[in-house]
């Protein structure tokens, strides 16, 4: 997981958000109430659910538009099983709380992808031969 | 072998114009379930417009979706590949340039678009083919006499 997450009150302007998302170069802020994460804003929502509409993004607030109720992972979640989650929910990303619901981070589906590649990588280094090994494309 | 761009690229590519608002952009976005579409001046690509370009160059600025044009905040100019160029090379220019989009243009004409998920399938599928291969070969070795 990354441990780069932001967060947002809901009561926040959508420009606010997208501050946010452009300060620290990221596409996805979690949104919260009181100190609890309750949903999740992406580009995707602001194009789609803001910019589109046509709606004023200094009056549109943040909980007007988050996806919600959320879907999380803790840090124990096994990896496969946040790999189903995604596939069978069509989420891209996945906040990770720990066993107090406080956000310690998020897994997205590049992490997710990147971390099969890996474990294919090494399984398939052992098994084969070392002339082989220098084949192995990227 | 190596593929090329054309082997493995989508062909058809939504686009907008120049002159069209953000917010027209947005919403063709929307309707095509697509995060990017290709910007075209006088019958020719010049630049790429993506959710990101909106929410960083216009709704953080609070800019009207409806006045601004896609001219205003897409990015330009484009960087692109050939359909005959080989897909190891359109992967390095994506990483090198921190984008995951690459239009396959040739003469100024437009034939199609390459994105990293493409890229992502294809490799999958080359480690998976060589996998098989050589463990055709590993068995062959083992094979006893």
């Amino acid at each position: 997981m990354s441990k780069n997450v932001k967060t947002a009150d809901g009561d926040e302007s959508i420009y606010s958000v997208a501050g946010v998302m452009k300060k620290n170069n990221i596409s996805t802020v979690i949104i919260t109430r009181g100190n609890s994460p309750v949903g999740i804003i992406t580009e995707r929502d602001m194009a789609q659910k803001v910019v589109a509409a046509g709606l004023d993004v200094k009056k549109t607030s943040a909980k007007q538009v988050m996806s919600s109720p959320l879907q999380t992972i803790t840090p124990e979640t096994n990896v496969y099983y946040a790999h189903s989650l995604m596939q069978k929910e069509h989420f891209k990303k996945l906040p990770v709380l720990d066993g107090k619901g406080k956000l310690v981070g998020i897994v997205t589906q590049t992490d997710v992808s990147n971390y099969f590649t890996q474990k294919r990588k090494e399984f398939v280094m052992s098994a084969l031969a070392k002339g082989q090994r220098e084949q192995y494309p990227v | 072998m190596v593929d090329l761009v054309k082997d493995i690229m989508t062909s058809k590519v939504i686009t907008c114009d120049v002159k069209d608002s953000v917010q027209d952009a947005a919403k063709k976005m929307r309707d095509n379930f697509i995060s990017c579409l290709l910007v075209i001046r006088n019958k020719s690509p010049v630049g790429i417009i993506t959710e990101r370009d909106i929410v960083y160059r216009l709704v953080s600025k609070n800019l009207e979706s409806g006045k601004v044009k896609v001219k205003d905040i897409m990015s330009s100019p484009l960087k692109s590949v050939a359909p005959e160029e080989n897909v190891y090379y359109a992967s390095r220019l994506m990483i090198s340039n921190h984008i995951k989009k690459l239009p396959v243009i040739k003469h100024g004409r437009l034939f199609g678009i390459i994105t990293q998920t493409d890229l992502t399938n294809y490799f999958a599928s080359q480690r998976k083919d060589f996998i098989f291969e050589n463990l055709r070969k590993s068995i062959k070795a083992a094979y006893p006499v």
